[in-house]
């Protein structure tokens, strides 16, 4: 029988309530050819992403109040790191934040870039932001490669897909 | 490079597609009939039907139940006989069969934490417990409950031009909105053990019958939400003696269940333009701490409304200010605990005065005597002169500038419903865009004229490209059912109130827009109207062929990317040999030179024809930029064929350019260009989208200047929601990704740096 793995105490979020109906966040991403890394801006909900941590209770992350620390930073970085990847054929894509900038309509940009890595013609992306908590949630990413661009979602039960770059 | 205009014939070249964006709409829509007419009004036979309620309510503070006791009289108003009346029953979206938790799509792996499961497992027994249906005289009636639905079985129909009363007694345990979720519910203070009630969906409510569905009955599964039909309410609320209640309707018994201090501040709210206090933070602390025990019954009225709500609580808080719209007084209010100030004794009730205002201005007046708003953590929901709204400041009172504005945002959006869909009553069940898009239109409106440059989050056209480029196979079209929407805040919400601008802003001007949009809510105040209604209405009071633009932006998933692909300059040939001869030798000395030439120049030190006279002939010596008698001859001929004004074109100096577009995306658009001229003056030239009406995927444009162009922009105010820009310059430009501005933006230390740089100073 199988058991159910790794098993986070999180308490229970359920918003069937009309709070906001947007559930929806865009990555823009670019290789930079020169440089060898990916720059990519995620722009989420702010308030989505704080909920999480204020339902889970401990640390909370607030990311109107502009306070770059420690706790922030690591927040931030932890959570992307889990949600968000990028898997060439060779390796792992190491992202690193940059910085964040969250805007009074309530959308935060959050800014990476990678390690230098070598591109390959596919690109394997997992992008899973905000749905273990929002089923409805629903990412986009659009990859501006060379002179094309490549655009592509997902959904809760779709948070993986490869892109064929040619 | 200077060419030569060829002037020819052109022949269009007519290839329609089988149905091209500008077909016009035929079968997409429902044909005209005695209901619904051609111009998008009600027919001359037009009818609704009326359900008028009388409830007796309870509120168990102690148990959290709410029991009720109502009577309906329904009026069949159409020309049909009825069998059977249909009810719904919201609150059995709570019970445990019901369906919604029932079709959720589920996989193991979503049960990743301890809260995913504790989901599962939340013991809360929701539902209606209908105790039972009788008629005006006590007999019980026969009736089915299918999930959300009730039906009656009328021992005699009921025929048109009628009415029956009935009656239905009932209770439900009331949810705990913080765990169980919900539009309405409670919030538990667990501190104090003090409770705060939104209360809705809490009766048996008719459901609408009408020309287009018949009984929409459709099962309410939890997203698309409700149809309801117009009617008369009187309501006793029995509650806590200690507790405040705000309600759809006018309080009826003020005597009885304020104080004569409260009555006083009341009065002098009723026309104040500045909130005033009716209980103060300090009174409502007070009552959190005593809890009555006795009750009191607060009985509203209300005319003319699809709906009924109320909120209850001794935590609330309550100011009140009139607001004039036209000739009638309008009280404004906000009840709230202590938790929401400083942010609700400051803005909440203004919010309020200003988007009732503000909409009236672009829909129809108010019409409903006052208008609430109701601090309710977490979410936004609306209900006639009624909603709850979110917006809470931290513990300690402090709150973030998102905080304010998140605020701001759903206080103007939730008393915007008031409009739509609670006056202009369409169908939430089966198109949530015709609220909650509309709604959130005007709702951009107020915003703005809130404060300037208001941080809207929906309706500039840019603002949706992120959600329509690319991929579509989560996309919906708008004209999808309330339950089978992916991405149902972009798609209700953002889309149609994009569309809305564009029109505005692009299409049509904001002139023909407002007129169009103010009859079509004039048109349906008080009457349920459909999409074709207002798709018709939009064109028949503008005379804007509107169906290119319905289709594509309503009917497909198609987005807006047009391409400048080409850009071709020209200049007229004068034909005056000393001006073109002068122009080509001029032309020929600024070509590219072939390295191997300039070198030959350099290095071969004397040529053959150089050194011997005789090897140049005719040819060799002939100047072929030099004016004969001949060319002065011919064009002296031209002059006498060429009439003044032809002469005059020319010698004009008349630049000319051919443009070339693709529509990559689908949807049409107009065609928005800026030149900017040598001499850095521009110019804005508007071509309308009807451009594509048969050249749906390619076109080319000629236009025509005094002077020399250095640089063109299409779309270069962002009106279009174009999703890619980088194809909309010439010469061409790539535009900035997010994170290239993120980066000019910065110094060469990037915020966590200089954050860092600032502990080292000791900051």
């Amino acid at each position: 029988m199988k058991k159910l793995a790794s098993i986070l105490f999180l308490t229970c979020i359920s918003f069937a309530s009309m709070a906001h109906e947007y559930f929806f966040s865009f990555a823009e991403m670019e290789y930079n050819d020169i440089t060898r890394k990916f720059e990519i801006t995620i722009s989420l909900t702010t308030h989505d992403l704080e909920k999480i941590y204020e339902k889970k209770g401990g640390e909370t992350l607030d990311l109107a109040k502009y306070e770059i620390n420690s706790s922030t930073t690591r927040l931030i970085t932890e959570y992307f790191s889990n949600h968000f990847q990028l898997k060439t054929e060779n390796q792992v894509c190491v992202l690193r934040l940059l910085g964040f900038e969250s805007s009074l309509n309530g959308v935060t940009n959050f800014y990476f870039e990678s390690e230098p890595i070598d591109i390959t013609p596919t690109l394997e992306i997992k992008n899973d932001i905000l749905m273990d908590e929002y089923l409805q949630q629903q990412n986009k990413i659009t990859l501006y490669y060379q002179t094309k661009s490549y655009t592509t979602d997902f959904l809760s039960n779709e948070r993986k897909t490869t892109l064929l770059l040619n | 490079m200077k060419k030569l205009l060829c002037l020819a014939v052109l022949i269009p070249a007519f290839s329609f597609a089988q149905k091209n964006k500008f077909a016009q709409l035929g079968e997409e829509l429902p044909t005209p009939n005695e209901y619904r007419n051609a111009a998008g009004a009600p027919g001359h036979n037009y009818y609704q039907q009326k359900a008028d309620y009388k409830i007796d309510l309870t509120i168990n503070d102690q148990t959290q139940r709410l029991s009720g006791v109502e009577t309906i009289t329904y009026t069949n108003n159409s020309p049909d006989q009825l069998e059977y009346l249909w009810i719904q029953l919201d609150q059995n979206v709570y019970s445990k069969d019901s369906d919604s938790k029932l079709i959720e799509v589920e996989r193991m792996e979503d049960f990743r934490s301890i809260g995913d499961l504790s989901k599962k497992f939340i013991d809360y027994d929701g539902g209606f417990k209908i105790e039972e249906v009788t008629s005006n005289s006590g007999k019980n009636m026969s009736y089915a409950i299918n999930k959300t639905m009730l039906r009656i079985n009328l021992e005699q129909p009921l025929k048109p031009n009628t009415y029956i009363s009935f009656k239905i007694k009932w209770w439900y345990n009331i949810n705990d909105r913080m765990k169980v979720g919900g539009r309405s519910g409670y919030e538990h203070f667990e501190e104090e053990d003090n409770y705060l009630y939104t209360i809705a969906q809490f009766f048996p409510r008719m459901c609408v019958y009408n020309d287009i569905e018949g009984w929409q009955n459709k099962q309410f599964l939890g997203r698309g939400e409700f149809a309801l039909p117009f009617g008369d309410y009187e309501v006793n609320i029995t509650v806590p003696s200690d507790h405040i209640v705000g309600a759809t309707g006018e309080l009826q018994n003020a005597n009885s269940v304020l104080t004569t201090e409260q009555r006083n501040r009341f009065k002098q709210a009723s026309t104040s333009d500045t909130p005033v206090l009716i209980v103060t933070q300090s009174e409502a602390e007070a009552a959190e701490k005593k809890k009555e025990k006795a009750l009191k019954t607060w009985t509203f009225k209300a005319t003319n409304v699809r709906d009924f709500a109320f909120a209850s609580s001794r935590k609330f808080i309550w100011d009140a200010q009139n607001v004039k719209v036209g000739s009638k007084n309008i009280m404004a209010m906000s009840y709230y605990p202590k938790e929401g100030n400083p942010l609700w004794e400051r803005y909440s009730t203004k919010l309020v005065a200003h988007t009732v205002k503000t909409y009236s201005k672009y829909t129809v007046d108010y019409p409903y005597p006052v208008a609430i708003s109701v601090h309710s953590k977490w979410i936004g929901m609306e209900y006639p002169m009624i909603c709850f709204n979110g917006g809470r400041p931290e513990s300690d009172g402090t709150y973030s500038e998102q905080t304010k504005y998140g605020m701001w945002g759903v206080i103007i959006h939730e008393v915007g419903h008031n409009f739509f869909p609670m006056i202009i009553n369409s169908d939430e069940r089966q198109w949530s865009w015709m609220d909650e898009g509309l709604n959130t239109f005007v709702q951009y409106l107020t915003e703005q004229e809130w404060e300037r440059g208001y941080p809207s989050r929906r309706g500039p056209a840019y603002l949706i490209a992120d959600y329509m480029r690319g991929d579509k196979k989560h996309i919906s079209p708008i004209m999808t059912n309330s339950e089978s929407i992916w991405q149902f805040g972009n798609n209700a919400y953002g889309k149609p109130a994009t569309a809305l601008n564009i029109l505005r802003e692009t299409v049509m001007g904001r002139e023909l827009f407002d007129y169009s949009f103010k009859i079509y809510c004039e048109r349906w105040k008080f009457k349920h109207p459909s999409p074709a209604d207002l798709f018709r209405t939009m064109e028949d009071a503008s005379a804007v062929d509107l169906d290119w633009f319905w289709r594509a932006w309503f009917f497909t998933t198609d987005h807006v990317d047009i391409s400048m692909d080409e850009v071709k300059s020209f200049e007229l040939n004068t034909m005056n040999p000393d001006v073109e001869k002068s122009v080509s030798k001029d032309a020929d000395s600024k070509k590219d030179k072939f390295i191997g030439d300039t070198r030959n120049k350099e290095l071969i030190k004397e040529t053959i024809n150089e050194k011997d006279s005789n090897i140049d002939d005719f040819y060799a010596n002939h100047d072929k930029y030099a004016v004969d008698a001949i060319d002065k001859a011919d064009y002296e001929k031209l002059k006498t064929s060429l009439s003044e004004e032809e002469l005059d074109l020319l010698n004009s100096g008349k630049q000319f350019y051919e443009i070339h577009f693709t529509n990559i995306g689908g949807v049409p658009m107009p065609l928005i260009l800026q030149f900017t001229f040598e001499d850095n003056t521009t110019e804005v030239i508007r071509i309308p989208a009807e451009i594509w009406k048969m050249h749906e995927e390619k076109v080319s444009k000629i236009f025509i200047f005094d002077k020399k162009v250095s640089g063109i922009r299409l779309d270069p105010f962002l009106e279009t929601a174009d999703t890619d820009l980088n194809n909309n310059t010439w010469p061409a430009e790539k535009a900035s990704t997010r994170f290239e501005l993120f980066k000019s933006s910065q110094t060469k230390e990037n915020p966590m740096q200089r954050d860092q740089r600032l502990k080292e100073m000791g900051n």
